[in-house]
């Protein structure tokens, strides 16, 4: 329950780390880690456009019941999204407001809007400031590691370093993207120390017949490595590029918000 | 009243009606979000203080139950949105009861553009990054500061107009004329409607916000100011400032009769026109594990100077013996207004509030503490919020009022107050 804010904004960036139909690299020829960091962003963004879309996070843990959230989310740009709980009731209205750097937290029960720090964000595992990036391409320098064969997959392999002044919310994470079409096979983010936090698999992608047939990555699932059995499963709908008014995301927007 | 009492308890049962199970509240394309409390508060009245003279002025049974329902709907077609939230409240106690329904926000918004939102129609103004009082804001109501209650204070809302603007670069500007009633206690009980108007400037940075705001309220000017930052992903640092060319506290006032033998007090307005300066400086850290701690300073301009207050004490000394004389109802009344005052008029204060809020879905504790820097009053408190299932809650808490003896908090005519209650989310 704990991690759930973090879900959230994992979910966020890895949705917004993964999604669209790329176009393919010409054979025979290692493509530029910076050309292939952009095809995978391809998958989970949608070049640059405003967009929403429903996250429900599954969140499974070792003797606990599921839990499950049902979220609302808006993405104005890389780094100012919307993200509004639906369910349980007892959560429904509750926002999260991210800009920069900059977060708010309202709750109806609360009597305004608060500031609330990054590390709040966190909840447990990891950090919600990757809700803030809709794609890696804006925040990190990715080196080109290797070409490795996962579950029978062949994938290329990125390191990604947080960009000097950027909004990053890791110092560094690993990529393995698919060689035949470039969609986000799996990833692993470390902290500035170098401990691995967390490990992604992006498991599922799905054409989207409203958006033209856009392959959008829908599923995620991820895994912190310090707590075994602890699996939290992101799935990914209704999305709809869509015209969201600037006015929405700011702090005087989020008592108004419908 | 009794009709509206009997509605209320209508709305809680309808409310309690809804099926745990259902997904959403939804009328016909309205939106509502609801919740329906019933609680019940312990405060036995104290009847030892300067203001309240063998319980003589306040008297009210220790035991008050609480039943209470809160509607929000919210309605949108197009660039418009139309929303309200209103509140429904009973108090039950042993020698009586009464009822109220505020209407704290009815509004209807439209977005004009992209970046300008008209709105009007009635509602609740609040900003400031600072938790327990925001100096910044020329309409603030430091009561709904306090949401540590089961059965937080309540208003209605004002009546308003504002003109929102979001511009590039972080920067926007809101535009408000509202028809305002100041709640600050230490003002007495005697607030009229005035008609407001404020421009408020603001700029966000990269990691922090500043605001400026200018307003006129009847006939008094007032600037104030906000900053907050994100330090790293830990800290949190703010501050806010104003300044008013008036001050409007109630102050005691003596007034000796003809013959200059006997006396009485009475409340005057401090009316000077001077300007009185309000700030707060304070900061948040948030732990590794997630406890959340706020710590602020706040300093009141217009609060009661040390001798000022002893002054009042010195004036509620005077009028407890003519209770019993042919001034008795204006000493009674004059100690009746006093306590009404009682709350946060000092002018120094620190805060300190310690959290561990994962802000959905789990428990929420918290306790905070309030100390008078000028008279060592000292207030304490706590709440602990326990969601079951997927839309109910049970909520404890209590607040002591202690300190120095001769204290504000010592005044207050009550010790503590402990409270459980049940929340419903619907």
């Amino acid at each position: 329950m704990k991690s759930v804010l973090f879900f959230v904004t994992g979910a966020l960036l890895l949705a917004l780390s993964a999604s669209v139909a790329a176009e393919d690299m010409p054979t025979g020829e290692t493509p530029s880690a910076v050309e292939l960091l952009r095809k995978a962003d391809e998958y989970r963004n949608f070049k640059g456009k405003s967009f929403a879309f429903e996250l429900k996070l599954r969140s499974i843990e070792p003797d606990e019941a599921e839990k499950t959230f049902l979220l609302k989310a808006e993405i104005l740009n890389a780094h100012t999204s919307l993200i509004i709980y639906a369910d349980p009731v007892s959560e429904r209205g509750k926002a999260l407001l991210m800009d920069q750097s900059n977060l708010w937290f309202h709750s109806p029960l609360s009597s305004k809007p608060i500031r609330i720090t990054p590390q709040q964000r966190l909840l447990g595992e990891a950090s919600n400031g990757d809700v803030a990036s809709t794609d890696f391409s804006g925040d990190y320098d990715p080196t080109y590691l290797k070409q490795e064969t996962v579950d029978g997959i062949p994938c290329h392999v990125l390191e990604l370093k947080a960009k000097p002044d950027s909004l990053a919310t890791y110092d560094k994470l690993h990529l393995w993207i698919q060689e035949k079409n470039f969609m986000p096979y799996q990833a692993e983010f470390f902290a500035a120390t170098g401990k691995l936090l967390k490990t992604a698999r992006y498991t599922r992608y799905e054409k989207l017949p409203d958006l033209g047939g856009k392959e959008q990555l829908v599923t995620i699932e991820i895994q912190n490595p310090l707590s075994a059995g602890k699996k939290t499963i992101m799935e990914y709908s209704q999305f709809k590029v869509t015209e969201l008014p600037v006015s929405r995301f700011t702090v005087s927007a989020l008592s108004r918000l419908r | 009243m009794k009709s509206t009492r009997h509605g209320a308890i209508a709305l809680m049962l309808t409310a309690a009606s809804f099926s745990p199970s259902a997904p959403a509240f939804d009328l016909g394309g309205v939106g509502v979000r609801g919740q329906a409390e019933a609680a019940w508060q312990y405060a036995p009245p104290r009847d030892d203080t300067p203001f309240n003279p063998d319980g003589r002025i306040l008297d009210f049974p220790a035991h008050t139950g609480i039943l209470g329902l809160r509607l929000s709907p919210i309605y949108g077609s197009g660039p418009f949105t139309l929303r309200g939230d209103f509140w429904g409240q009973e108090r039950i106690r042993s020698t009586d009861g009464d009822a109220d329904f505020y209407t704290q926000a009815a509004a209807l918004d439209w977005n004009v553009s992209d970046n300008v939102v008209l709105s009007g129609g009635v509602d609740i103004f609040k900003w400031g990054p600072g938790y327990i009082w925001n100096p910044s804001n020329p309409f603030q109501d430091q009561e709904l500061n306090f949401e540590d209650r089961v059965f937080s204070y309540k208003r209605n809302g004002e009546v308003y107009a504002s003109l929102d603007w979001t511009g590039e670069d972080g920067w926007g500007a809101s535009a408000y004329t509202l028809n305002h009633k100041s709640r600050e206690k230490v003002y007495g009980p005697d607030n009229r409607y005035e008609w407001a108007y404020a421009l408020r400037l603001r700029k966000q940075f990269t990691s922090s916000d500043a605001a400026l705001t200018y307003a006129r309220i009847g006939d008094m000017n007032f600037v104030g100011g906000s900053y907050s930052a994100a330090i790293g992903d830990k800290l949190e640092l703010h501050g806010e400032f104003s300044v008013r060319d008036r001050r409007r506290t109630a102050l005691p006032r003596r007034i000796d009769l003809p013959g200059g033998t006997e006396s009485f007090y009475v409340f005057d307005r401090d009316d000077r026109r001077e300007w009185r300066p309000q700030f707060l400086l304070g900061g948040q850290y948030t732990t590794e594990s997630l406890v959340n701690v706020i710590v602020e300073y706040l300093y009141n301009g217009e609060g009661y100077s040390e001798g000022e207050f002893d002054r009042l004490e010195d004036a509620a000394g005077s009028s407890t013996p003519l209770l019993d004389s042919p001034l008795g109802p204006a000493a009674g009344g004059f100690l009746g207004t006093a306590n009404t005052l009682l709350g946060r008029m000092q002018r120094h204060y620190l805060f300190a509030r310690i959290s561990d809020s994962h802000l959905i879905g789990d428990l929420d504790a918290r306790a905070f503490l309030r100390y008078g820097i000028e008279d060592q009053g000292v207030l304490v408190g706590g709440l602990l919020r326990y969601p079951i299932l997927d839309r109910a809650a049970i909520l404890m808490g209590g607040q002591y009022y202690g300190g120095a003896s001769g204290s504000e908090t010592q005044d207050i005519p009550f010790g503590f107050v402990v409270y459980s209650g049940f929340a419903l989310y619907l």
